[in-house]
């Protein structure tokens, strides 16, 4: 279709990025009926990284926490750069070929855990003081009274809590896409680079 | 009404204000944080919640802010006040201790979240998401990134409904959930037919967008856009620079 | 004379061949009706119709409008010559607005009318698919009929030559259909109008010109006789109401059912020959 404008991403990616956001809003819900000690909020993310590469992933994570602060909490807003991440290593390591088999997957749940933690520290230290009022609190509140200090505190637990939930979010994606009908998936060319 | 939004339709001037510039004040705001003693964070605080009331928001806002903020208020003066190791602590009991510094340094973040809390929370109960795209469209934005912020906000409810279907409809199957592999493989089940519609919609939506025209053009016309004056202009910029100078300030004194 | 012109269109998803040398043409103000039971490769000739495939895939043959094929539209020209609405309406939903008014204003204000332009077509279509109770309504939140009335809308609102709808009363129940139907039947001359159903019954009230779509291929082109009453279209859609009527009701046992008559005219006019012929 000739098109009038130049564009950062096609509309087809475009109304992909959208869906994609509503997915790791809702699969907070889907995750209370399963009870898996994990957030589920990133499957959306993930996913767009691997069809359409690593800028439309991070935008999808970028989006999903400033939508998340608009209507649930501001304090998701602050942690968008946290969800960039996700999206772009995501979108990267499907590049590499990271993404074709099932154990590259789990790795690439690994990777995308320890990058998001390198973000997420100083965030969590410098605007909240190590602590957001979740959970994950109290690990970081046993630690630092077992003499961890504030910063190997909350990098163990961050990373901790990310790292069982990124490699099930990954496992879930790669097994998705490799499901997934061809009639919908032709049109993301980032796709090819995960094809076993 | 949807189920997400805490937006209560109103006439005040913060209501009648355009989105941007509410905006804009938000962005002043967070660059006081920069210099403002923590006093004054909670002063401003209860300053914003105040005039929520005046504003007849102040149940939501109230409610939301108390929701959102009393477990971080909670953890950050327990883990600083109690827990975290400083010079100035004092053993209490087992592994807490009391500190006077750790406290005070609760107070500054917890003053902190606070006032950008009650800020956002005054923004969105005055500001209706559909006036803040328009106003988005209006200032000239990609089309693109209104579409952004819109399309998810309006099918949250859509697909919550749906997510509810599947799992009704795997559960009527017997999907279990009792061993851990049983539950990875029952997290599949639900998430595929949702991800699987999700796509048909969206590949089905971006030729509709293509049909209608959508970003044919860089700009879009705005039917009705939010209201707008040289007055609000001029304050926008106002704020904004202010807010530049506040924080160039700061990181120049310190 | 405009006209969409397909000729000899193939197509296949992978390798599930779809659409076999599909020759067809679309006149301005035409009324078409394209049938078809599921999986004829309707809602395929629909979107190459519309211009929403090839979409870059590998085909056979051309589709074109105006002699020129829809790779060389711009988006803002394809938008004011064709509109295609689909079977799920709410998929057809711009997700882009929050009340009706604005989902009819979304094709015109991308086109970066004149605002006095949009609000007129925008308050025209409303009135033309009687949604005006409904314009501040959430989208999301209307009814299936109430949906595909607000998906026909914002199409009109775009002034297309040509509206293209797949099963648009499919899914909806009795009442919603005589609503569509009463308004497709109410359109102006001027744009033709292609109808895919899978309903002889909804394509005999509304069009005057037939095709029948079999496994991807055309299999019979026509009036209504020629095409509804097609042995083909008889044994994959059934025959229309009429004609099943009279075969029910014993009536003409000595026609074959390309003979049958097709509406209550005919059947009266049927009876009587038949009795003078007694007399």
């Amino acid at each position: 279709m000739a098109s009038s404008t130049t564009r950062l991403f096609e509309t087809r990616v475009l109304s992909l990025i959208a869906v994609a956001i509503v997915i790791n809003i809702v699969g907070n819900q889907i995750n209370d009926l399963v009870r898996l000690p994990i957030f589920l909020d990133s499957i959306g993310t993930v996913l767009v990284g691997v069809l359409a590469g690593p800028l439309a992933g991070g935008v999808t994570g970028l989006l999903t926490n400033l939508i998340l602060g608009l209507i649930v909490s501001p304090v998701a807003a602050a942690f968008a750069p946290v969800a960039i991440v996700i999206g772009v290593v995501a979108g990267l390591m499907a590049r590499a070929g990271w993404f074709r088999t099932w154990w590259q997957a789990a790795v690439t749940g690994v990777v995308i855990a320890a990058a998001l933690t390198l973000v997420a520290v100083p965030i969590r230290i410098y605007m909240f003081g190590g602590v957001t009022g979740s959970g994950a609190d109290f690990i970081v509140g046993y630690l630092s009274s077992v003499g961890q200090t504030l910063f190997s505190s909350v990098a163990l637990t961050v990373f901790g809590t990310n790292v069982a939930d990124k490699v099930i979010t990954a496992l879930i994606v790669w097994a998705l896409v490799r499901q997934l009908p061809q009639r919908l998936t032709a049109g993301y060319g980032h796709l090819q680079y995960s094809r076993a | 009404m949807r189920s997400w939004s805490i937006h209560r339709p109103g006439s005040s001037a913060l209501h009648r204000a355009n989105p941007l510039t509410k905006l804009a004040a938000l962005l002043l705001l967070a660059a006081l944080l920069f210099v403002l003693p923590w006093p004054g964070a909670w002063a401003g605080t209860l300053l914003l919640l105040t005039a929520a009331f005046g504003l007849h928001i102040g149940g939501v806002v109230l409610r939301r802010y108390l929701v959102l903020a009393t477990p971080f208020l909670i953890a950050v003066f327990i883990f600083h006040g109690l827990i975290v190791d400083r010079p100035d602590r004092m053993p209490l009991a087992a592994f807490l201790s009391y500190s006077q510094e750790g406290l005070t340094y609760a107070a500054v973040l917890g003053g902190r979240i606070s006032l950008m809390l009650a800020g956002s929370l005054l923004f969105v109960a005055t500001t209706h998401p559909a006036a803040l795209l328009r106003s988005l469209d209006v200032a000239r934005m990609p089309p693109g990134l209104s579409f952004l912020l819109a399309s998810p906000l309006l099918l949250i409810d859509e697909f919550t409904k749906r997510a509810g279907a599947i799992r009704d409809a795997q559960q009527a199957r017997g999907m279990r959930v009792n061993t851990f592999s049983d539950r990875l493989r029952a997290l599949r089940l639900l998430t595929l037919p949702l991800v699987t519609l999700a796509l048909a919609d969206a590949q089905e939506r971006s030729g509709v967008l293509n049909a209608r025209a959508f970003r044919a053009f860089p700009r879009r016309a705005v039917l009705s856009p939010p209201p707008d004056t040289a007055l609000e202009r001029r304050l926008r910029h106002a704020l904004v620079a202010a807010s530049v100078l506040l924080v160039g300030c700061a990181l120049w004194l310190r | 004379m405009a006209a969409i012109a397909v000729s000899d269109l193939t197509f296949a998803f992978g390798d599930k061949r779809v659409l076999e040398n599909v020759s067809l043409e679309v006149r301005a103000g035409a009324r078409l009706a394209i049938l078809g039971g599921n999986g004829s490769g309707k809602t395929t000739l629909a979107h190459f119709l519309a211009g929403w495939l090839p979409d870059g895939r590998p085909h056979q043959g051309t589709v074109t409008c105006d002699g020129r094929p829809w790779a060389e539209w711009s988006l803002a020209e394809r938008a004011c010559a064709v509109q295609l609405g689909g079977q799920v309406p709410v998929r057809h939903l711009s997700g882009r607005a929050f009340t009706v008014r604005e989902e009819i204003a979304f094709g015109p204000e991308n086109l970066n009318l004149p605002l006095a332009e949009i609000r007129e077509r925008t308050e025209r279509a409303l009135a033309q698919c009687r949604l005006e109770q409904l314009a501040e309504r959430d989208p999301f939140t209307l009814s299936g009929g109430e949906q595909q009335r607000l998906v026909i809308a914002a199409a009109l609102a775009l002034e297309p030559r040509f509206l293209i709808l797949d099963e648009p009363l499919t899914n909806l129940d009795p009442e919603a259909r005589e609503h569509v139907l009463s308004l497709l039947l109410s359109l102006p001359r001027d744009r033709a109008v292609v109808l895919f159903e899978t309903s002889p019954d909804a394509a005999l009230a509304f069009a005057e010109e037939f095709v029948l779509l079999d496994s991807g291929r055309i299999a019979a082109h026509g009036s209504a006789r020629d095409v509804l009453l097609h042995g083909d279209a008889v044994r994959t859609l059934g025959l229309p109401s009429i004609p099943r009527a009279c075969r029910e009701l014993g009536l003409f046992g000595e026609l074959a059912d390309s003979e049958l008559p097709l509406s209550l005219d005919e059947a009266k006019g049927l009876i009587r020959g038949a009795a003078d012929a007694r007399r």
